[in-house]
């Protein structure tokens, strides 16, 4: 299904855009050799290794370069990724493992003048490609922008997007939310410390990093593992509950309200977002909101605290309630 | 804009926070809006509605600004409306709805004016010279410049993600946030 609605099914692979004249182009997508309708494909999951096509989106090329008729492919919904790499003004076609034998002969000068682009390319074949081609981007690097830049990359580009890829497939659908993207890149940190590389994010475990720590390792680098406890404390998220309530005539909100709203009252870290282990289809911010108006009787919460009401779907900000957001300068 | 690139379209007039959408249509004036054509003029309108630089990056505008304007400030309250849905927690988050635009009416060199180039790393090999020949300008003017991690089956949000997190990390480098 396009984006539109529109059924696509079958399409072939008619041309391809460059971002410049070697490496991974964008394959682009048409009904027939002559078509004047395109679409790019989109990968499930997004961004990965022998990933399959998911869909086709109407897109409109600005430079399209056709493909020869030989070269074109029939494809389809569910089937390989196809890829389209140049080099040395060929036009390589097919799915990652087909271009990369077909580029057998001269993947060696392709690793002296792109080794990022052949990387990439091989990341395809393999999730796990072999350490020279890794370490050669690297010395390549060093060599020609300096230790830093090759530094740069290796932690903010390379390492990162594995750990970022790595988070994505333990999420599964919830990592494409935009509030959860946002979250994981602000609170991803992978910092070098002599020969250890320290990566930061809260919901590190070792299981789900370890094709992570086993390639990093391979590489003659030390990864450390510092999981960061960043929750939004229940304290602030009542006060943030009351903050919905005080913005709705007669400082009155639904528990759903509250839920949906509260978020542009309190930064909601990435383990807030995350999906509550006991319900599933809620968020653990939203199930700790549902706790806060429903925890009546609790020593310290709002209702006893004389700072709302319950109103048997959400609560009702009291004067006491207004009163202790003006001393909080809310 | 085309899948490759996350760069930003051009405008030409200063027509400060536009809510473009998808496409951007240069013969549509947004001029209702207009700050005075210089740097202060920005400082005091990201103060007013971010409180500071970090917000206006996040796109987060200052809570209850909008009960504080009168009823006939409807131009105000109309683009308070507006740079919301760059906030966090809005349903389609836009960052372009709450951006500054800024025109010049003539071409601007990159050096001095230029802080930062983010491009895909694809951009600084090179099978023919041609980009070694770019990198060296860049160089040459003192232009740093960032890369990103162009795949063919990445979605463009992504690299938006990755470019938006490497501007936030350099402004904070360089003490502006």
């Amino acid at each position: 299904m396009s984006e539109h609605g529109e059924l696509v099914g079958r399409l072939h692979l008619i041309g391809y855009e460059t971002l410049t004249d070697h490496g991974l182009a964008l394959p682009i997508f048409g009904q027939s050799r002559g078509a004047n309708v395109f679409y790019t494909a989109r990968s499930t999951p997004p961004g990965e290794a022998n990933v399959q096509i998911a869909g086709f989106d109407h897109y409109d090329p600005d430079r399209l370069i056709r493909l020869p008729l030989e070269q074109i492919r029939e494809t389809g919904l569910g089937e390989p990724w196809l890829d389209v790499f140049l080099w040395a003004g060929t036009v390589n076609v097919g799915t990652a493992p087909e271009i990369w034998n077909a580029l057998a002969e001269v993947r060696e000068r392709i690793a002296k003048h792109a080794p990022l682009s052949l990387l990439a390319l091989a990341e395809g074949v393999d999730p796990v490609p072999d350490l020279q081609i890794f370490q050669s981007a690297f010395s390549w690097l060093t060599t020609r922008y300096g230790r830093q830049k090759a530094e740069e990359w290796r932690n903010d580009i390379y390492l990162r997007g594995m750990v970022l890829k790595s988070v994505r497939r333990e999420l599964g659908a919830y990592a494409e939310k935009a509030d959860v993207r946002r979250a994981l890149q602000k609170e991803l940190k992978v910092r070098q410390d002599g020969h250890k590389i320290v990566i930061e994010l809260p919901l590190l475990n070792l299981e789900g990093l370890g094709s992570f720590v086993g390639r990093a390792v391979g590489r003659g680098l030390e990864p450390e593992l510092a999981k960061v406890d960043n929750r939004t404390s229940e304290n602030v998220m009542r006060i943030a509950a009351l903050q919905v309530a005080a913005s709705k005539p007669h400082g009155r909100a639904t528990t759903t309200e509250i839920k949906n709203e509260i978020n542009q009252y309190v930064s909601l870290t990435l383990q807030d977002l995350l999906p509550s282990k006991t319900r599933p289809n809620e968020a653990m911010y939203q199930q700790i909101v549902g706790n806060i108006v429903s925890h009546r009787t609790s020593r310290n919460s709002i209702f006893a605290m004389g700072w709302a009401t319950y109103t048997g779907d959400g609560i009702q900000i009291t004067k006491a309630g207004l009163q202790y957001l003006k001393t909080l300068s809310l | 804009m085309d899948r490759h690139s996350t760069a930003t379209h051009s405008t030409q007039e200063l027509q400060p926070p536009a809510a473009t959408g998808d496409t951007v249509d240069p013969h549509v004036y947004l001029d209702d809006y207009e700050l005075d054509p210089n740097l202060p003029a920005a400082q005091r309108h990201i103060a007013w509605a971010f409180g500071d630089n970090r917000e206006y990056l996040r796109g987060d505008l200052i809570l209850g600004l909008i009960g504080g304007l009168h009823a006939w400030q409807s131009v105000g309250q109309s683009w308070l409306t507006i740079a919301g849905l760059a906030a966090t927690g809005s349903n389609r988050p836009d960052k372009r709805a709450s951006a500054i635009e800024v025109a010049y009416s003539k071409h601007l060199p990159l050096k001095g004016h230029a802080r930062l180039m983010i491009f895909p790393q694809q951009l600084i090999e090179d099978d023919r010279g041609k980009n070694s020949a770019f990198i060296e300008d860049l160089t040459k003017q003192g232009l740093l410049w960032q890369t990103y991690d162009w795949r063919p089956n990445e979605t463009p949000d992504r690299f938006m993600d990755e470019v938006t997190e490497t501007v936030r990390r350099s402004l904070e480098n360089a003490g502006q946030l």
